[in-house]
C-alpha cells in the first residue's frame, strides 16, 4: 500500500500530538501519583489557639494532601491530658505545650520535637483594681493548671524572680480558673493563650506575660512518636513542611486564622485576634531556651536534669528549609481545585489534538 | 493453727500478683511509664514518706475524714434516733431525706463548688453528706427494729421515756449503727480523694493529680496504696470496736 | 398486796365490757383461745394501750397513771430479757431506772437471785440461758421491784412440758409465799386447774365464766365454756372406800373406780377428760383396772385430726377422744361393743 505524502504528515503529526498529550497526562498525574502514599496516624491537639496550624490545616483538609491520614484528631484541655493519651498509645503526633512533652518524654515515652509552633503564649491575669503589682500576690490564692504545664512554670518563674514564697496555687482548668476569678475565689489565674484574651475580653487585665520576665520562652511543639519517625520518615517530613508552611499561611491571613480558630475553639474572632497578638509564631527549635525550661523543670524538681539534645530531632525542620530554598513554588499547600485544573488542562490539550487532527484529514 | 494457716494462705495470692507484675514490667512486656514494676512503686514510695510528702498530704486527708465523718456519722445518729423514736419527727423529716438520699456525695460537688468554692470545708462537707444519709437510715432501721416488748418491759419497771431510749433503744442500735459506720468509714475516704482532685493544694487527691500531671505513675500508685491500707483499717478499727461492744450479747 | 378491780373494760378491738375482781394475794387465771383479749386485758391494766371504763388498785383508780408509775410486774411469754444486760443487770434495772441506792439495788438483786436459784447465772448473758433459765430471771425481773400486782402472760408457754411443770409447781409455791396479787394468762386448762385459786373464762374480748376449777367443771355455765374446758366426762359419785397405797375406790352409779385419793375427804364428782378414756374392741389384757364394757353411740369428726366417740358406759354418757389414726386402727362403728378403759392418772376428784 502506497500512503501519499499528506496522508504520512498527518499520521506523523498525530503521533507527536499523541505523545505530548501522553506526556502531559504523567506529569500533569505526577503530583496524584505521589499523594496516593498515604500515613495513617492518631493525632492530638491541645484545645487552645497554640495549636493554629494544626487547627487551620485539619479545617482545610491539608493533612490528606501531605498523605496523612489521620485516624484520629482529638483535643484536650492540658497539655498533661494531652501526654498521658501519647504514653496510652493511642496519639504518635501531637501538638502540645514543651513542658508536658518533656515530662513525657522523661517517663520514658520516646518521643521527639521536630518543630515548633509558637513561642510565648502564657499570662498571669488577675483584676488590676485589686492587684496592682506581682508583689500583691504575696499571701493570695492563684489558679494554675496542673504542674508541669507552661503555665505552671511561667508562674513559678515568677516567684523565683519577684522573691513570693507564700501562695495558695489551686490547680485547675483554664476556664474553671477564669470562672474562679470571677467568684473571688482566686485573686489571679496563670493560664495559657487564648484564655488570657478569654479574660481580658471579660474585664480582666494582664498582670505579666511570658515575653515579661521570660526571652524565648518556648510554647507548643509538633511532637512524634520515635517509632514513627523510624516507620514513616517521610510522614513526619510531611507533617513538618506542612507546620511550616501553614504557620507561613497564618501569619499572612490572621483573619482568616482568626475566623477558623475562632469555630473550632467555640469563641469569636476578636478574641483569637487579640490572644495572636501575644503569640510569636515561629518554627523555629531554640535549643538553649529549650534547655533552660528543662533545667528549670528539674530545679523544680518535676523532672532529673538531662540534655535537652536528646529529645529534638532537628533533621526534618533542616531538610524542609533546604527543600523550600530550592522550590519556588509552594507545592505542598494545595487547595481542593487542584484536581479540576488539571483536568481542564488535559481536556484542552485532548481538544486541540482533535481539531488540529480533523484540519489536516480535510487538508489531504 | 488452723487461723494461721489461713492468714499465710492468704498472702499467697498476693505474693504472686507482686511477682507477675515485676516480671512484666521487668521484661518489658508492659512500658514502665505505663506501669512502673512494684519495686518501683516501692522506691518511691519510700522516698515520699522520706521526704514527708505523702506523711503530710495523708495527714490533711485524714484530718478532712475524721471530722467529715464525726459531724455526719453523729448528726445522722442523733437525727436517726430522733426519727425512730418520734412519729412526728419522722413524717416532717422523711420526706425531705428520701428525696436527697439517693444523690451519690459527689454529685453534690457542682453546686459546693460554687457554694462553698474550694477550701477544706469542700471535702469535709462532701463526707459529711456520704456519712450522714447511711448512718440516718441505718440508725433509724435500728431504732425501729428493737422488740416493742423490751420497751414495754422496761416502762412496766418504771422506766421513763429517756431511760427507755438511753438504756434499751440505743444499746440496741448499736449494731446496726456499726454496720453503717463499717460501710461509710471506707467511702469516706474514696470521696475525700475524689474531692481532693478537684483544685484541692494538699491530700492524697492532690498528690495523686500532680502525679498524674507529671505523668508519675508510680506516685499514684503509691497513693492508692495508702487509699486501701487506710480503708482497711478503718474497717478493722470499727470491727475492733463493735465485737467490744456487743460480742458478749449478739 | 393489792386488790385489783376492772369495770366495763372496753376498748376499740376486742374488749367488750370486761368486769372481773381479783382478792389481794390471789393467784387469778385468765383462762381463753387465743385471741379472745387476755393479753390485751393485761396490757390495760398495765396501761400500755388505751381503752374506756376503770381500772382501780386498792379501790384507787389508775386509769391517769402512766405505766411507770402503776408499780406493776410483767412477764411475758418470750422472757423479753435485755438482751445487752447481764443477768444481773436485768434484775437490777427496774430498781435502778427508779432511782434506789446502789447498796439496796445490790441487796434486793442477790435476795432474788437467790430465791430464784440463779445465783450462778448473774453474770451471764440472755443468750447463753436456757428457756427456762430466761424464765426465771424474767420473774425475778419482775418480782424485784415488789409489784402491787404481777401480770404474766402465758410464761411457760415455750417451755417443754416436764420443765413447764417443775416451773409452775416452782412459781406457784413462791405466789403463795410472797402473797402477790398475781393475774396469769393461760389457754391450757391443766395449767389454770393447777395453779389459779379462780379462772375466768374469756373468748372473744368477753369473760364467760368465773369461779374455782371446780365450780366451773361441775356447772360450766354453757356450750361453750364446756367445751373450751375440754368436754370433760362428769361422774356424780354415790360413796367411796380408801384403800391402800394411795388409792380408793369410787361408786359411780353402775361402775366402781379405782382413783387416787391420799387422804379421805368428800367426793362429789369424779372427772375424766376424754383424751384420758381410752377404747378397745376386745378385752385387754392384763390388771382389769377401770375397765368397763360399753357401746358405741356416736362418733364425731372422723375426718378431723381428733376424732370423738360417744359410748355409753353402764348408763353414762362418756366421751372419748383419739387421734384419726388410732381410731382408724380401731375399726369401730355405732353400735358396736366394746371395752372402755379410764386411766388412773386422768381422773381427778371434785
Amino acid at each position: 500500500m502506497v500512503f501519499s505524502e499528506n496522508v504520512k504528515l498527518i499520521l506523523v503529526a498525530s503521533c507527536i500530538l499523541a505523545l505530548i498529550a501522553f506526556s502531559s497526562i504523567v506529569i500533569l498525574s505526577y503530583g496524584e501519583f505521589n499523594q496516593q502514599k498515604c500515613y495513617s496516624v492518631g493525632m492530638a491537639v491541645e484545645f487552645n489557639d497554640h495549636a493554629a496550624a494544626a487547627w487551620v490545616a485539619y479545617n482545610k483538609s491539608w493533612f490528606n494532601n501531605v498523605g496523612i491520614n489521620l485516624t484520629t484528631f482529638e483535643s484536650y484541655a492540658t497539655g498533661m491530658a494531652l501526654a498521658a493519651a501519647i504514653a496510652r498509645g493511642d496519639i504518635q503526633v501531637a501538638w502540645l505545650c514543651v513542658g508536658p512533652a518533656i515530662s513525657a518524654f522523661k517517663r520514658g515515652i520516646n518521643l521527639k520535637i521536630v518543630a515548633m509552633t509558637h513561642e510565648y503564649g502564657y499570662a498571669i491575669v488577675t483584676n488590676l483594681s485589686i492587684i496592682k503589682s506581682v508583689n500583691d500576690l504575696e499571701g493570695k490564692s492563684i489558679g494554675c493548671v496542673r504542674e508541669g504545664s507552661m503555665a505552671d512554670l511561667l508562674l513559678h518563674k515568677t516567684f523565683k524572680i519577684y522573691g513570693i514564697n507564700n501562695v495558695t496555687i489551686l490547680r485547675m482548668k483554664p476556664m474553671d480558673q477564669l470562672n474562679a476569678l470571677r467568684s473571688g475565689q482566686i485573686v489571679a489565674a496563670a493560664i495559657p493563650e487564648h484564655y488570657v484574651a478569654i479574660a481580658r475580653a471579660w474585664g480582666f487585665d494582664i498582670l505579666l506575660k511570658s515575653q515579661d520576665i521570660w526571652l524565648h520562652m518556648p510554647g507548643s511543639a509538633l511532637v512524634v512518636k520515635q517509632e514513627l519517625i523510624d516507620k514513616y520518615p517521610d510522614a513526619v517530613r510531611n507533617l513538618v513542611r506542612l507546620t511550616v508552611n501553614v504557620t507561613h499561611w497564618i501569619i499572612n491571613n490572621r483573619n482568616e486564622t482568626a475566623e477558623i480558630l475562632a469555630s473550632m475553639l467555640h469563641t469569636n474572632r476578636s478574641v483569637i485576634l487579640d490572644s495572636m497578638t501575644r503569640l510569636n509564631y515561629t518554627n523555629n527549635i531554640n535549643v538553649t531556651a529549650m534547655q533552660e525550661l528543662a533545667d528549670f523543670m528539674a530545679e523544680l524538681g518535676y523532672i532529673d536534669k538531662f540534655n535537652i539534645s536528646e529529645m529534638i530531632d532537628l533533621s526534618f525542620l533542616s531538610q524542609v528549609s533546604s527543600s523550600q530554598k530550592e522550590q519556588k513554588t509552594n507545592l505542598s499547600v494545595k487547595d481542593n481545585h487542584f484536581g479540576f485544573e488539571n483536568m481542564f488542562l488535559l481536556t484542552t490539550i485532548l481538544s486541540c489534538i482533535v481539531t488540529l487532527d480533523k484540519k489536516l484529514c480535510a487538508m489531504a | 493453727m488452723k487461723q494461721r494457716l489461713t492468714k499465710v494462705t492468704n498472702i499467697i495470692p498476693i505474693l504472686a500478683v507482686i511477682i507477675i507484675w515485676e516480671t512484666v514490667v521487668r521484661l518489658g512486656f508492659v512500658p514502665s511509664y505505663f506501669l512502673p514494676s512494684f519495686s518501683q512503686v516501692m522506691c518511691s514510695f519510700i522516698t515520699l514518706v522520706l521526704n514527708g510528702e505523702l506523711v503530710y498530704s495523708f495527714y490533711r486527708s485524714l484530718l478532712r475524714v475524721i471530722i467529715g465523718l464525726s459531724l455526719g456519722v453523729s448528726t445522722g445518729v442523733i437525727l436517726g434516733i430522733a426519727m425512730g423514736y418520734n412519729r412526728i419527727v419522722e413524717n416532717t423529716l422523711n420526706p425531705i431525706f428520701y428525696l436527697l438520699y439517693p444523690i451519690p456525695a459527689l454529685g453534690w460537688l457542682p453546686l459546693l463548688l460554687i457554694w462553698i468554692g474550694i477550701s477544706d470545708l469542700l471535702p469535709i462537707t462532701l463526707i459529711f453528706l456520704c456519712s450522714f444519709f447511711p448512718l440516718l437510715y441505718n440508725t433509724l432501721t435500728g431504732v425501729k427494729s428493737v422488740d416493742k416488748q423490751l420497751v414495754m418491759v422496761a416502762k412496766t419497771l418504771g422506766a421513763s421515756d429517756i431511760q427507755i431510749l438511753v438504756e434499751i433503744v440505743i444499746p440496741l442500735a448499736v449494731p446496726n449503727i456499726f454496720t453503717g459506720l463499717r460501710l461509710e468509714a471506707g467511702m469516706a475516704w474514696r470521696t475525700v480523694l475524689a474531692a481532693e482532685m478537684v483544685a484541692i493544694p494538699i491530700g492524697l487527691g492532690a498528690l495523686a493529680m500532680k502525679a498524674q500531671s507529671l505523668l508519675l505513675i508510680d506516685v499514684i500508685i503509691d497513693v492508692l496504696i495508702v487509699l486501701s491500707l487506710v480503708c482497711l483499717i478503718s474497717e478493722k478499727i470499727i470491727e475492733f470496736l463493735e465485737k467490744k461492744l456487743t460480742k458478749d450479747w449478739l | 398486796m393489792t386488790r385489783l378491780e376492772l369495770v366495763d373494760i372496753r376498748n376499740s378491738y376486742i374488749l367488750k365490757g370486761i368486769n372481773l375482781k381479783v382478792n389481794d394475794g390471789e393467784l387469778f387465771v385468765l383462762l381463753g383461745p387465743s385471741g379472745s383479749g387476755k393479753t390485751t386485758l393485761l396490757n390495760v391494766i398495765s396501761g400500755l394501750i388505751n381503752y374506756t371504763g376503770t381500772v382501780l388498785f386498792d379501790g384507787t383508780p389508775v386509769d391517769n397513771i402512766p405505766t411507770a408509775k402503776r408499780n406493776i410486774g410483767v412477764v411475758f411469754q418470750e422472757s423479753s430479757l435485755f438482751p445487752h444486760m447481764t443477768v444481773e443487770e436485768n434484775i437490777a434495772f427496774g430498781p435502778r431506772v427508779r432511782k434506789i441506792s446502789d447498796k439496796a439495788i445490790k441487796t434486793s438483786v442477790e435476795q432474788m437471785l437467790k430465791l430464784m436459784k440463779i445465783e450462778h447465772l448473774k453474770d451471764r448473758y440472755p443468750k447463753t440461758l436456757s428457756g427456762g433459765e430466761k424464765q426465771r430471771v424474767a420473774i425475778a425481773r419482775a418480782l424485784v421491784i415488789k409489784p402491787k400486782i404481777l401480770l404474766m402472760d402465758e410464761p411457760f408457754n415455750n417451755l417443754d412440758p416436764r420443765l413447764r411443770k417443775y416451773m409452775r409447781d416452782e412459781f406457784k409455791h413462791l405466789q403463795r409465799m410472797l402473797h402477790i396479787t398475781t393475774l396469769f394468762v393461760t389457754h391450757d386448762m391443766k395449767e389454770a386447774k393447777e395453779l389459779g385459786d379462780r379462772i375466768a373464762i374469756m373468748k372473744d374480748g368477753e369473760i364467760k365464766q368465773i369461779g374455782t376449777y371446780k365450780e366451773i367443771i361441775s356447772e360450766p355455765k354453757d356450750d361453750e365454756v364446756f367445751d373450751f374446758i375440754g368436754s370433760p366426762n362428769i361422774l356424780p359419785c354415790d360413796s367411796y372406800e380408801m384403800l391402800e397405797h394411795g388409792l380408793a375406790k369410787v361408786k359411780c352409779g353402775n361402775i366402781t373406780l379405782l382413783v387416787p385419793l391420799d387422804e379421805p375427804r368428800p367426793i362429789q364428782k369424779v372427772v375424766i377428760y376424754p383424751e384420758d378414756v381410752y377404747i378397745y374392741h376386745n378385752e385387754p389384757k392384763g390388771p382389769k383396772l377401770n375397765i368397763f364394757a360399753g357401746e358405741v353411740l356416736d362418733i364425731m369428726n372422723k375426718n378431723s385430726f381428733k376424732v370423738k366417740v360417744t359410748i355409753n358406759v353402764h348408763g353414762f354418757i362418756v366421751l372419748s377422744e383419739m387421734l384419726r389414726d388410732e381410731f382408724s386402727s380401731l375399726g369401730i362403728s355405732v353400735g358396736d361393743k366394746v371395752f372402755v378403759k379410764f386411766i388412773l392418772k386422768g381422773l381427778q376428784l371434785l
